[in-house]
């Protein structure tokens, strides 16, 4: 999507990006190393959602053409009805054949998606178009970014129900004690991009935590240490 | 419960007997004391426990239709990624996608009813009276339209005959499609839903299940002529063409294993596709030690792995929604 909308003039562009809103949606599981590439290497709109892909289907929603994953793999390409229109609209500013035809290798694209929901065969396909447009190999599109390594550990405590997070799960509004030491032991692993959260597990009665880490060594550490806080303490 | 006036005309006499057809089917099929619950992808629990969720469901996906004037409601019988032994129900909803939270509250509500008869007249006023009905006038003599769906567990053949039985009694219209994946579903009930729409509900037709592919092939080669013809020519190119069009499919034992044909079909000459883990028929190696649930959770490669040719692997789980690259 970015590089065919890049592919256009100058003045095309600018009025594609204010007329077209984009956006990616997210979750607390998904990758920091992701979520930064996004954000400031392709300078997208970032948004983040409650883990599940309703939640994510509906974050969506506040962009005319969104993409939304889930670590898991599950996701897709979704756009609103009134994107065809607002296409047809731009190519009035067409300035050369090359335009012409991004614009269209564009609607071509957003519609080759399931637009009800994720769909893994639609999702290949349209990877596989990407690739070849990109021209590029599966390993160098496995190397955009260096993902971050993660774990994801559970653990029991008493009562899951007294951990409430922020809507987007990465942090514990309640009980704050436990943010605040999650937050210090982040602070002891500088320089590693480490990150932590836990959140109550929606279906069993246990408490998921997650940690993530340039190196698996710290995010096994991290989660560790909050692990057995967690169990000596609730 | 006092009735308002207008759900008081849906439980007229023959209201009445649907009725008495329902309970007298519903209390025949074997009772679990437990507490269902809907997740993020529906109702998942072990294959014994359905039988009466799989009738509610039914009951309720038809109200659903008919509050909604009658359009197509799908449902689709699969627990994805999960175990062989449990399966499962995924609900699409108005525009083929997934219900919403008051819908998921709606059905919950019917699954674990204790007095079905009295639950459901309940949840009818609320819906007639609700904001998603189409109209104030709940008109019982709108056939539902129902469409069904389920992947290749042995507990799935007999779900969907209960849901069958269920729509029967309903005097729904309704069409199974058997064996599709689940984003499949979805789609149809979509295009089901356009068709609905835009003709008349007497002359309504099914949407052929062959309507989906056909999504998926058209989409690759407009995507490719266009590409190939137009695009490739344009484009400055001082580099070689990398683009690997060789991969391997991990098909999780599932969905994806009964239509592999397909799907290497849509790719045609695009890519060459290698597909592996395609024994649908071998009901306990669904998902086992294979698909996406095991190569994102357990980060590791699926069993029957052949790497040496080919630089891609694709892994999907049991209902094809969900895709990791290896």
């Amino acid at each position: 999507m970015d590089f065919l909308i890049k592919k256009l003039s100058p003045n095309l562009q600018k009025q594609f990006l204010s007329e077209i809103s984009l956006g990616v949606v997210g979750t607390a599981y998904s990758n920091g190393a992701f979520l930064n590439y996004i954000k400031n290497t392709l300078g997208l709109k970032l948004s983040m959602s409650k883990t599940g892909i309703k939640h994510l289907s509906e974050e969506g929603k506040k962009f005319d053409i969104s993409t939304y994953f889930e670590s898991n793999g599950h996701g897709t390409l979704a756009y609103n009805e009134t994107i065809k229109g607002k296409i047809e609209k731009l190519s009035s500013l067409i300035e050369s054949s090359s335009d012409a035809q991004t614009l269209e290798l564009l609607s071509i694209y957003v519609s080759m998606f399931n637009q009800t929901v994720g769909d893994s065969l639609t999702d290949l396909i349209c990877i596989e178009s990407s690739l070849k447009l990109l021209n590029m190999t599966t390993e160098e599109l496995y190397y955009i970014y260096n993902e971050l390594e993660y774990v994801n550990i559970k653990t029991v405590v008493k009562d899951k129900n007294i951990f409430i997070t922020t809507e987007d799960e990465t942090r514990l509004v309640h009980p704050l004690e436990v943010q605040s030491f999650i937050d210090k032991t982040i602070e002891k692993f500088p320089n590693c991009n480490a990150r932590c959260f836990v959140r109550p597990s929606g279906t069993e009665d246990i408490l998921r935590i997650y940690a993530e880490a340039e190196t698996e060594k710290v995010a096994v550490e991290i989660a560790d240490i909050v692990k057995k806080y967690l169990s000596e303490n609730y | 419960m006092e009735s308002t006036e207008e759900a008081q005309k849906y439980f007229d006499k023959s209201f009445e007997n649907i009725l008495i057809a329902l309970e007298e089917y519903d209390s025949k099929l074997t009772k679990i004391d437990k507490e269902f619950s809907c997740g993020t992808s529906g109702f998942r629990y072990d294959e014994n426990e359905l039988d009466r969720v799989a009738f509610r469901i039914g009951i309720i996906s038809c109200i659903k239709s008919q509050i909604l004037g009658g359009l197509p409601v799908g449902i689709m019988v699969t627990a994805s990624h999960n175990k062989y032994t449990d399966n499962g129900f995924k609900i699409a909803g108005e525009g083929g996608r997934m219900i919403s939270p008051y819908w998921e509250g709606i059905y919950t509500k019917l699954v674990n009813a204790k007095n079905l008869s009295y639950t459901l007249k309940n949840i009818i006023e609320e819906l007639v009276n609700s904001n998603v009905s189409v109209s104030k006038n709940f008109d019982k003599d709108i056939h539902a339209i129902v469409l069904l769906a389920c992947d290749t567990r042995r507990s799935s053949p007999k779900l969907v005959g209960i849901i069958t039985d269920c729509l029967n009694i309903l005097n729904a219209n309704f069409k199974n499609y058997g064996i599709q994946t689940t984003p499949a579903l979805h789609f149809l009930t979509l295009l089901n839903q356009i068709t609905f729409n835009t003709k008349s509900h007497k002359s309504f037709d099914f949407v052929h299940s062959e309507e989906y592919w056909k999504f998926l092939k058209n989409g690759l080669r407009t995507f490719n002529l266009f590409y190939e013809k137009i695009y490739y020519k344009n484009i400055e190119r001082n580099e070689p063409n990398k683009y690997e069009g060789e991969f391997t499919i991990d098909c999780s034992n599932g969905i994806a294993a009964y239509h592999y044909k397909k799907i290497i079909e849509i790719f045609g000459e695009t890519a060459k596709i290698h597909s592996y883990n395609t024994n649908y028929s071998e009901i306990t190696a669904l998902n086992e030690s294979c698909g996406a649930e095991y190569v994102h959770k357990e980060k590791k490669i699926p069993i029957n792995y052949f790497k040496d040719a080919y630089v891609k692997n694709v892994s999907y789980d049991g209902d094809v929604d969900r895709i990791v690259y290896l």
